[in-house]
């Protein structure tokens, strides 16, 4: 059994989340903008401050990190099809750093922050409605990997093997995932109005 | 007679592709009144209760919270009716218990100090003082429960529904629940409780309601429905049990 859900929060006490929430969100947004940049110092800067605070941020986000070995190695492929389209390494490498620099600056913000501080605060500067919309669907994206397993689990449970027949594992665990997902939707938005949510009060 | 908190008048929910789910409900729950339903699997009975805080509109008839349609206003209806889900995996929400239990509390607008107060009240009442800070997705399945019912009891509302709430408890945490269920009661909140496992709960139920294939079928005083219930497929508890049971909250009470 996995002990560890993609994006998931984990209480735990550091610099990073005793951080505002605001400010954090803040950040991620810059740090996005800056690896974007077509600049070999925003790139790399960027690029190492945020490796830097993954690998140094406990035992819990650097697992996360590194079981997302399989989407760094699709990054990698797509640096390598940006090189060869463009036909220049630079734009290869920087194209695979920044969605790298991404995803780690993406979940070290998700595993330390308390979205319910970030809706408090960002109801207060845009409007009550869009802060919950922007909440819901950032606490949609660590259910759609807990989700996810759960699924492999049970269908492993079932003696399925996680074998070559790409087409098998297709039908048997990403199709259940969309259907789950979109009945997760209808349960999350119940569990929100059952617990008196108002979208206009 | 007191004017019903809850009104089901001619309730009837058809899908869309024509079944009926619910045919033809009427009934009226009153203050400080402890309900039980039954009913077989599939019998309509969370169906009917998600009609109660509006999360489901009837296609007929109608359902009134203190006389306000929960068509018109449903938001009223949530706040005053309570819903502990039959699964409280899909009712948890937060990233820890704390928050989970502080979100309905936020949306009825309370003052965080009143808020901070009733986290650790019901917490305190269903015995997961020292999960607060966890992650409900690290706690375990009995604990989620407790968790769930905590945060519905935090927002004290006029009538809680409890959805199968035994299922899954340890007998720490039947016994628990069970005071909680007598002392809400006690203190003037409604209860219903939709179970099969009547052994627990007879000796303090008020009233009994049985379903069968979408329409009620037993309506009123547990003795005299014990028949019915057992037509409809629940296991009657030899009546010795019962006492047994009624000893146990006793003795919870006390303590
Ligand atoms: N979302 C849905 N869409 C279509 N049909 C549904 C849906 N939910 C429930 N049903 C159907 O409605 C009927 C009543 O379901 P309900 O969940 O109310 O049963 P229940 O009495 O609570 O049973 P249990 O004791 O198993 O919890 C069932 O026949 C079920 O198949
Ligand atoms: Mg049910």
């Amino acid at each position: 059994m996995k002990t560890n859900y993609l994006f998931e929060y984990y209480p735990h006490n550091s610099l990073l989340f005793r951080l505002n929430p605001l400010f954090k969100l803040i950040v991620l947004i810059a740090f996005c903008v800056l690896s974007a940049l077509p600049n070999i110092w925003t790139v790399s800067i960027s690029a190492l401050i945020s490796l830097f605070f993954t690998l140094s941020s406990g035992k819990h986000i650097r697992t996360q990190f590194f079981s997302m070995w399989k989407i760094f190695i699709f990054f990698i492929l797509t640096g390598i099809i940006k090189y060869i389209t463009s036909n220049s390494i630079q734009d290869g490498v920087f194209f695979c750093t920044r969605l790298i620099t991404m995803t780690a600056a993406g979940l070290l913000f998700y595993s330390t922050t308390k979205l319910s501080a970030l809706r408090r605060l960002l109801s207060k500067i845009i409007s009550k409605k869009a802060a919950d919309l922007f909440v819901m669907m950032l606490s949609f994206l660590p259910l759609i990997f807990k989700t996810a397993e759960e699924l492999k689990e049970a269908r492993y449970s079932r003696s399925f093997k996680s074998d070559k027949r790409v087409l098998r594992s297709f039908k048997l665990i990403t199709i259940p995932l969309l259907i789950e997902m979109f009945q997760k939707v209808d349960e999350m938005a119940d569990a929100w109005y059952s617990r008196g949510y108002n979208s206009d009060k | 007679m007191d004017k019903p908190l809850i009104s089901i008048n001619n309730l009837t929910h058809t899908l869309s592709n024509g079944t009926k789910v619910l045919d033809s409900i009427n009934l009226d729950f009153y203050r400080n009144s402890f309900t039980v339903l039954t009913g077989r699997n599939g019998s309509g009975k969370t169906f009917l209760m998600k009609h109660l805080n509006g999360l489901l509109l009837p296609t007929e008839g109608e359902v009134l919270i203190n006389n306000i349609s929960t068509e018109k206003d449903s938001w009223n209806a949530r706040i005053k009716v309570g819903f502990v889900f039959q699964n409280s995996n899909t009712q948890i929400i937060a990233q820890t218990v704390e928050d989970d239990i502080a979100f309905g509390l936020e949306n009825i607008g309370l003052p965080s100090a009143e808020i901070e107060k009733r986290i650790n009240e019901s917490a305190e009442a269903m015995g997961i003082t020292s999960l607060l800070e966890k992650s409900p997705h690290r706690i375990s399945g009995g604990e989620k429960k407790r968790t769930a019912i905590a945060g519905i009891v935090a927002m004290q509302p006029d009538i809680i529904i409890f959805d199968e709430p035994f299922a899954g408890l340890d007998f720490e945490g039947v016994k628990l629940l069970l005071r909680k269920l007598i002392f809400l009661k006690e203190s003037g909140t409604s209860i219903i409780v939709i179970t099969h496992d009547l052994e627990k709960l007879l000796a303090h139920a008020d009233r009994l309601v049985v379903m069968s294939k979408g329409k009620i079928v037993g309506d009123g005083n547990p003795d005299a429905m014990l028949k019915t219930a057992a037509e409809n497929g629940i296991r009657i508890p030899p009546s010795e049990n019962i006492e047994t049971m009624t000893w146990l909250y006793e003795s919870s009470k006390i303590k």
